[in-house]
């Protein structure tokens, strides 16, 4: 059956021919392990050529969804992780494997007449695998691709007269965007891998023409396998003529698969951020099939950094370390000689590479073999210095167990500096890895970042209102290492809070320890404002600065009515009884904070209410707030109480903040007792009526003509509120509303 | 048989062998990439508004559309408020007395088939083949792509009709967030088109 198929196939197609042909071709002087490199990389080739087609068909090349679409690959679809590792990896593989067979190459004298054509062709293949490394470390457009891509650009640009118009060919314009990457994924799935296919058929071609250089073969000269020779039975040959199948394809295969492992190993070690697994529909676990399947999110395949962000303040670039040879040798010429380092070297070896053959001409022969391989192993070598001391300048421990350290203080520091830059990155790349799961924003993934409270909600916090406002960290934050304890600080660096500390404002907690003492410098402590005289005049001290006062001070004289009471001679208010109700007072007001149809607690929110009218604790003689009257089974909500001080009705919660970001001094919150500046959207369409209402609903401190008012942007403010509340979704694609 | 060629079977075999071994482990990944979308499920549809479409401004029979807005995911992309879908909403009898909230609760917890005897909701993909239905000048709806009509009910207006079914309905109830305003609010879903039956795209099939 098998026979007739195969005959029936062979004659109209020849391809048992073909095969045979393939195959059977000799190999003279016998196989040898050192053949495998060519072998090797035709391998990883071909794995390149599969895994970037599936890759293909998931990518999206705009600088607003690459990313995302590799975030996707990478965390989302199964064996994404996979298959996008082996590619990642596949290609620093080739790297290594050109190294190998360069090296195989100028050992055995192949670049020798007559296989000069041979040679030539190599080193086009060398420069296309060059170029889609380069074009390829850009397409995930995060952040190392796109910052490495841009100094990979430039240096382009150095070349006199024409370089200019060199890089903004490459970049496909005068900036980086999409046409970047349309140019570059374009040479990377087409144009690249197509020149590579035609040169390595060439090349195998021309390489069949004249077999391994062995000392039975260095003319070339391969007799073709005999006709009659079958695949199955194959006669004995002579041992120089020993056929490819079946011990050199063994060879290779083995060798194939060496490489193979260690790719898969490199993949498998996982270089990716770990994120949280999703749960399944209805929050299942997730089954076997998607641990394996998602492995992404355990970190497995290749890294992906934070999208690419124009708006980085010091981001460690780096090539990759194939390239870093060519970084460093950058930094050896400076000023005018910048032309030695990025083109008269670099093309200068290539020149000098694409002549070696000439050395190999008649009597040169022995010379050419020896100077051949005298230049590709110091290349190699030059080349593996080059790129230890990248890696050393960039290690203030130095490398290799600190035998390789650098002696220059400048360049420690600059080290020191690199390591903390990339301590950084690498917080930025997970936490957006781990923001991206939930999906992007259309704009780009770039936005997770920018709209990110933990990171940049702490950064606004930090400007607008850490000059002000303490922010100490709680033992959470410290546990998971969210950030520090902030602390405004005068010019001379000490430590100068003049409002509350927000760090757990508006918690349970915050409201126990604000009634026990309002004037600790977590509450009002901190709040100052000058003393005035009769006349409404500041009132000097001797050192000529205003005198300060309390700025919040009816809380402090509310607690020592407080304590007054306790201590009474006659009937005095027992402490205990009056701390329960403070407790009370606290839980009540934090159910508050919640949206009405989640307030539950019935009897804490009607302890709560007691406690706060009661006649001892006096709360509701100055601040109104929401009461719960029981209509059937619901809680119906009206607002009682003083109009003097703040309603806290939903204090502490996001919108509360908002009303004191934007209207602090609204008859709901401190009216005339306010002494912080109003944030508000000051720019654009319906500005300039939101400014007149904010002055009309906000009326002057005493002294002031009017309330100052700051721009704060919604977003900004949005999510300024969430880092404030610890709410650390990122406000979604520009707009205030949450994923 | 010759050592030789025992030696040669061998090599053979190990070639075949680890190219296998090699095959599994790089196509058995490939195949799973490759039919990964199978895997993803639709949105799972909740209640939602239906933009400008109030209760008061319907009489009988007279067809209004419109717009249902949801969160939105489009493989990496997650669109916080984008539009889901268009409905047809038609009047089909009279209104039931929804004067109170307790009456509107009452009338949501009826029966779908009862809602439907006062007002009915269609999607506006057309149960044929997937384009948008629109009113026809015979008072009912048609599609403009390959000429299905249907009859205000939503049925097949004719029986030589490409649509294999009428057109598909959508669950609604009265919104109680707000009892008063009357506003409908309907969970939107997508189907499979061109079969008799009328099935979710991306759920289990009733059985």
């Amino acid at each position: 059956m098998f026979s007739t198929l195969s005959t029936w196939l062979e004659h109209r197609t020849g391809i048992m021919t073909f095969v045979r042909a393939m195959l059977l071709e000799g190999v003279p002087g016998g196989a040898k392990w050192r053949y495998v490199w060519g072998s090797c990389l035709a391998f990883v080739f071909s794995i390149q050529l599969i895994t970037g087609l599936f890759l293909m068909t998931a990518y999206s090349p705009s600088s607003s969804q690459a990313w995302s679409s590799v975030h996707f690959i990478q965390y989302k679809m199964d064996f994404g992780w996979l298959i996008r590792g082996l590619h990642h990896f596949g290609s620093q593989t080739m790297m290594v494997l050109i190294a190998l067979h360069m090296l195989q190459v100028v050992i055995a004298g192949a670049q020798l007449p007559p296989r000069e054509v041979n040679w030539w062709l190599g080193i086009g293949l060398l420069s296309v695998t060059f170029g889609l490394s380069l074009t390829g470390y850009l397409l995930p457009w995060d952040q190392k691709g796109y910052w490495a891509t841009r100094v990979a650009t430039n240096i382009s640009s150095n070349i006199p007269v024409i370089g200019n118009d060199i890089k903004q060919l490459a970049v496909g314009g005068p900036d980086y965007g999409n046409h970047t990457l349309t140019r570059f994924y374009a040479l990377h799935v087409a144009i690249l891998p197509l020149s590579l296919i035609v040169l390595l058929i060439a090349h195998i071609v021309i390489f069949r023409r004249h077999g391994v250089t062995s000392a039975e073969n260095e003319q070339g000269l391969v007799p073709d396998a005999p006709p009659e020779a079958s695949l199955l039975t194959q006669h004995k040959e002579e041992a120089e003529h020993e056929p490819f199948w079946p011990r050199q394809a063994f060879y290779d295969m083995v060798a194939c698969m060496a490489v193979f492992s260690v790719m898969m190993g490199l993949v498998l070690y996982g270089f990716a951020h770990e994120v949280e697994q999703p749960k399944g529909p209805d929050g299942a676990e997730p089954g076997w099939y998607e641990k394996i399947a998602r492995a992404g999110v355990h970190g497995k395949g290749a890294e992906l950094d934070a999208a690419a962000d124009r708006d980085t303040a010091n981001y460690p670039a780096r090539p990759e370390w194939y390239f870093l040879f060519l970084f460093q040798l950058l930094k050896y010429f400076k000023g005018d000689l910048v032309l030695v380092g990025t083109v008269h070297i670099p093309n200068g070896v290539m020149v000098l590479l694409t002549i070696l053959p000439f050395f190999g001409y008649g009597a040169m022969r022995k010379f050419g073999h020896f100077f051949g391989m005298f230049v590709v192993m110091s290349l190699l070598i030059v080349v593996g210095i080059l790129t230890l001391f990248a890696l050393r300048d960039d290690q203030p421990d130095g490398i290799l167990f600190g035998l390789l350290k650098s002696s220059d203080e400048n360049t420690l520091k600059l080290a020191r500096q690199h390591q903390e830059n990339m301590r950084d990155a690498e917080k930025l790349a997970k936490r957006a890895c781990q923001l991206a799961m939930d999906g992007t924003p259309v704009e780009g993934g770039h936005l997770l970042i920018r709209n990110d409270p933990l990171t940049t909600g702490q950064k606004l916090f930090q400007v607008k209102c850490g000059s002000c406002h303490s922010f100490t960290a709680n033992a959470k934050d410290k546990e998971l290492k969210l950030f520090d304890d902030w602390v405004p600080k005068d010019k001379n660096g000490k430590a100068n809070p003049t409002a509350s500390d927000l760090g757990d404002f508006g918690t349970k907690e915050w409201v126990r320890s604000l009634l026990e003492d309002p004037m600790r410098p977590k509450h009002f402590g901190a709040v100052k404002k000058p003393v005035r005289n009769a006349e409404n005049e500041i009132v000097k001290g001797p050192d000529g600065k205003p005198e300060l006062t309390n700025g919040l001070g009816t809380m402090a004289n509310w607690r020592k009515g407080i304590d007054k009471a306790r201590k009474k001679p006659k009937d005095p208010v027992d402490p205990i009884l009056q701390d329960a109700d403070f407790d009370a007072i606290a839980a009540y007001l934090e159910i508050l904070a919640r949206p009405r149809d989640e307030r539950k607690d019935e009897k804490a929110i009607f302890a709560g209410q007691t406690a706060f009218d009661s006649e001892f604790n006096k709360c509701s003689d100055c601040h109104r707030v929401e009461k719960a009257k029981k209509v059937g089974k619901a809680l119906k909500w009206e607002i009682d109480g003083g109009e003097t001080a703040p309603d806290l009705s939903f204090y502490g919660s996001a919108d509360w903040i908002r009303g004191m970001i934007m209207s602090p001094g609204h008859k709901d919150r401190y009216g005339k007792k306010n002494l912080m500046p109003g944030f508000r959207n000051t720019e654009g369409p319906g500005s300039e009526l939101s400014i007149r209402e904010f002055h009309d609903t906000n009326p002057p401190p005493d002294g002031l003509k009017e309330t100052p008012l700051q721009h704060l942007s919604d977003v900004e403010r949005e999510l300024i509120i969430r880092w404030i509340r610890r709410d650390y979704r990122p406000v979604y694609g520009g707009a205030v509303i949450a994923k | 048989m010759e050592p030789e060629t025992d030696r040669r079977s061998f090599l053979g075999f190990a070639i075949f062998g680890l190219g296998t071994i090699f095959s599994a482990i790089i196509g058995v990944p490939l195949v799973c990439y490759g039919i990964d979308p199978r895997h993803r499920k639709g949105p799972k549809s909740s209640f939602k508004a239906v933009d400008g479409i109030k209760l008061d401004e319907f009489s009988l029979n007279d067809p209004r559309q419109g717009v249902i807005r949801d969160k939105r995911d489009d493989g990496w992309i997650h669109y916080p408020n984008d539009v889901i879908g268009r409905v047809w909403v038609v009047q089909s009898g009279p209104r039931p007395d929804l004067s109170t909230p307790e009456k509107v609760a009452a009338f949501n917890t009826s029966s779908i088939v009862e809602r439907e005897r006062y007002l009915k909701v269609f999607t506006t993909i057309c149960p044929h083949m997937g384009c948008s239905v629109n009113r026809d000048s015979a008072g009912g709806f048609a599609c403009p792509c390959h000429a299905a009509t249907f009859a205000l009910n939503g049925d097949r207006a004719t029986a030589d009709n490409p649509a294999m079914r009428g057109m598909d309905t959508l669950e609604w109830k009265i919104d109680e967030a707000d009892p008063e305003a009357l506003r409908i609010v309907v969970a939107y879903k997508n189907f499979v088109s061109s079969i008799e039956k009328k099935e979710v795209i991306g759920e289990e099939p009733a059985a």
